[in-house]
């Protein structure tokens, strides 16, 4: 509590950190809102600037841009199919519906107002509980890791998809594309094909522009010559519609949380996350029917939680030093480039570092929302654009996005090689979003079974030794099997009836 | 006959590259901002050493980072490798990584061979590490331990399977007499293992020091030994392996390459501009007493030379690694 109070007097004491934090959330915003440039791309390309500054004000510029560009993806996902960063590729299934259906303004106000809630919730949950969260996230050993990725894999094959089949072959394809490269624990070369720019895999953000932004684009130049569905912009208020909003809670509050405890475990992010809560909302929704077809609660639990992993990835950084995710470890070492000893000790030798991280990130989520709306006038416009001047740039933004991730040509071969992959996929009706989530999951699912298994020496049923490993072991055996199962208890219930 | 032909034109090419490269380009070097090619993401422990050194280095024209991450430091490794050997390419490494990809069969060229070598600037040591849950204090308290429970088997956390993390750690535990009552827990480097060492999910780790004193400073982590002859600076109060007769005492240093064929006055210039940077008093303290690394030159030649001597003492161990 003390570190909040010595975070908000920092704040004000210092306007330049306010000021960076504004700064970071804006750009953060237009990095985000563009395909191809991601929030990742913008905290690296910033990282250098911040040595020279204090402590407080290189944090705050980062938290900023990691905040506003998690949510600034939500405009194009929502305006024109396209998202903007990979995690709001979730945010397209429902928002761009919506906006088609004549509602752009209030399917962008009701993202803006999510991803407020999202972030809100993992600030609270970082104010509050961290130690104790972060407790619970060192608790959960090697098993228990595999097995909650394990079953965030087997909730997805199963259940993003209509046909069980093509979920799971989606799954499949994501899997092996993971294991390209070195592995994460023998550092053994796969499938590189002899091609040493793969030895680190695929790279990421390739992969899911060209899935999802190139592929998109190639679905829609086929109808470049019909005229466009004719968006209407209503008013934009500082409230998001509310009257829309029917059923929303649920939706905000399983993003919410899924979101923080994803970023609390290492590697999982916020593509993951969302796909996660989305799928969930589905499931306790009371119109699951209308998912996929602009149904807000989509929009809501998607733009929540990809936010709330932001805040869950904060608290082991400011609890324990250590680094949830690329954005994370750049803040740890933000943090000894001054002099500071990232650590447990961190919240007692400098409370003020610390209360000033968590007060940033809590108003950056405040910025962002106040900026995203006062924004939305002008970012709107992007409707009215012709899309056949609209693709060509995007699609050059991804290349310039893709490319300087790395600085390597190669990583545009593989944007243009998935993506004419992706849209013979998408023609076959295979998940691709499924393939996204084996592709993040399947490395880390092998890492953790290998790290067990040598652990415990080989002995695969220890297992059975950890409760949480168990109960998740038992979800998702549960899910892979549950069309066999209902289909044994329809023929049971039958048989009965017969009788 | 059109292959042969093609041969010469390569050779008449590469010779004039050469012959430019040499004239012209060995006076007025650098007449661009040279790439530094950091092979981690940033914000890690090479990337802020880089950076500091950027800030404090005086040279005619900037240096500048590129991060390649991946493959555990392999890919921007080869990257470099590959870049054009002009002087304008250098690389990033710590030695005792790219002796790992050599001997762990992770590359199939000797990088640390095939590399120009520019100088290395500071060192970083592993340490062995335990937690509060073991109740040790000393590396004697370990000993004591697995002589009193040989039914037990201590886990013991390393950064990566075919690593020189893994192969000095199982020397030391040869050493140590207690090799056969350890199971050695490779993660994907250093923020696994603090993690799996503060969870009680291992009992032991082998970290570096500059990870090291921040956890061992709050009590979370009880440093038990240091491998190095001398103490260390971030952690004072720690043995070293020497002190206890144990032979393992190869530091982690952090260096700059330069690819094969790379003209003899860059890396001269290059080399200079390095030995300025630790000689300056504000750069030292950066890196002593923020970063945690001990700053200490070592010019080219002999950093080969020590390099290679390196890959002879370790080799044996790759060998024994189970």
């Amino acid at each position: 509590m003390e570190a909040i109070i010595l975070g908000f007097q920092m704040l004000f004491s210092h306007p330049s950190v306010t000021l960076l934090m504004v700064f970071g959330v804006f750009f953060g915003i237009i990095f985000g809102a563009i395909p191809g440039l991601t929030a990742t791309l913008g905290v690296m390309l910033m990282i250098p600037f911040t040595f020279t500054m204090t402590a407080a004000q290189g944090l705050a510029l980062l938290v900023g841009i990691y905040v506003g560009g998690i949510s600034g993806g939500l405009i194009t996902a929502t305006l024109i199919n396209i998202p903007g960063t990979p995690s709001s590729i979730v945010t397209c299934w429902d928002g761009y519906p919506m906006a088609k259906n004549g509602k752009p303004s209030e399917a962008l106000a009701i993202g803006v107002f999510a991803s407020l809630v999202g972030g809100t919730f993992s600030a609270v949950a970082l104010f509050t509980i961290a130690p104790q969260l972060s407790r619970v996230a060192l608790m959960l050993g090697s098993w228990d890791l595999f097995a909650v990725c394990l079953m965030g894999l087997a909730i997805v094959a199963v259940m993003t998809s209509e046909d069980i089949i093509k979920g799971l072959l989606g799954t499949l394809i994501g899997l092996l594309l993971g294991t390209v490269g070195m592995d994460l624990v023998l550092g053994v070369s796969r499938l590189t094909f002899g091609f040493r720019q793969l030895q680190g895999g695929i790279q990421a953000t390739a992969l899911m522009m060209s899935l999802f932004a190139i592929r998109e684009i190639m679905d829609q130049v086929v109808h470049l010559k019909e005229k466009p569905p004719k968006m209407t912009l209503n008013k934009i208020s500082f409230l998001p519609p509310f009257k829309e909003m029917k059923g929303c809670i649920k939706a905000l509050g399983i993003g919410s949380l899924c979101g923080t405890f994803i970023g609390i475990l290492p590697g999982i992010g916020q593509n993951a996350s969302t796909i996660l809560a989305y799928n969930q909302a589905k499931a306790v929704s009371k119109r699951p029917e209308f998912f996929g077809k602009g149904n807000p609660e989509g929009i809501c639990a998607s733009e929540s939680s990809n936010n709330a992993v932001n805040g869950g990835a904060l608290i082991p950084l400011v609890t324990l030093g250590i680094p949830g995710d690329m954005v994370t470890a750049a803040l740890i070492g933000g943090l000894m480039i001054q002099g500071l000893q990232p650590g447990p000790l961190l919240f007692t030798t400098n409370a003020d570092i610390v209360g000033t991280i968590m007060v940033v990130y809590f108003l950056a989520n405040i910025v962002m929302y106040v900026m995203e709306l006062g924004l939305m006038k002008v970012i709107i416009k992007i409707i009215e654009v012709k899309l056949s001047f609209l693709f060509p740039a995007v699609i050059l933004f991804c290349v310039l996005g893709v490319f300087a991730l790395n600085n390597r040509v190669f990583d545009i071969g593989i944007l243009i090689v998935f993506a004419v992959a992706g849209y013979i996929l998408n023609q076959f009706k295979i998940d691709l979003v499924s393939i996204i989530l084996g592709f993040i999951l399947g490395p880390l699912v092998e890492k953790y079974f290998k790290i067990a298994l040598i652990r415990e020496e080989g002995n695969l049923a220890s297992i059975f030794t950890y409760p949480v490993a168990s109960v998740c072991l038992g979800i998702s055996v549960l899910f892979l099997f549950s069309p066999l199962i209902m289909k044994g208890v329809r023929a049971l219930v039958r048989k009965k009836s017969a009788v | 006959m059109k292959k042969i032909f093609g041969v010469l034109l390569a050779f008449a090419v590469t010779g004039m590259v050469f012959a430019g490269g040499g004239s012209e380009g060995a006076a007025n070097y650098p007449e661009k901002p040279v790439q530094c090619i950091i092979p981690y993401a940033p914000g890690g422990g090479s990337d802020v050493l880089t950076r500091a050194i950027m800030k404090d280095i005086k040279m005619k024209q900037p240096l500048v980072a590129v991060n390649i991450e991946g493959g555990a430091g392999l890919v921007g490794a080869n990257q470099a490798l590959d870049a054009k050997p002009d002087g304008y390419t250098i690389l990033a490494h710590n030695p005792l990584d790219l002796i790992g990809f050599d001997l762990g069969g992770l590359s199939d060229v000797k990088l640390w061979a095939e590399f120009e070598t520019v100088a290395m600037v500071v060192a970083d040591y592993d340490v062995v590490n335990t937690n509060k849950a073991s109740g040790w204090k000393t590396i004697e308290d370990v000993v004591a331990f697995v002589k009193a429970n040989p039914g037990q088997k201590v886990k013991w956390g390393v950064s990566g399977a075919r690593s020189v993390n893994m192969a000095n750690t199982q020397r030391i535990a040869r050493d140590l007499g207690i090799f056969d009552n350890i199971t050695f827990v490779p993660y994907d480097g250093g923020a696994g293992t603090r993690k799996a060492l503060m969870g009680d999910e291992v009992r032991l780790e082998t970290a570096t020091a500059s990870e090291t004193k921040a956890l061992a400073a709050s009590g979370d982590t009880i440093p038990l030994l240091v491998m190095s002859e001398k103490r260390i600076k971030p952690l004072p109060n720690t043995p070293t392996t020497v002190e206890k007769g144990i032979k393992v005492a190869i530091a982690k240093w952090r260096g700059y390459f330069a690819p094969k064929g790379t003209p003899k006055a860059a890396l001269e210039y290059l080399e200079k501009a390095l030995k300025e940077v630790v000689a300056n008093s504000e750069f030292v303290n950066t890196v002593e007493n923020k970063l945690n690394f001990t700053a200490n030159f070592v010019g080219g030649a002999d950093a080969k030379a020590q390099i290679a001597k390196w890959r002879e003492e370790i080799a044996p161990g790759f060998k024994d690694l189970k």
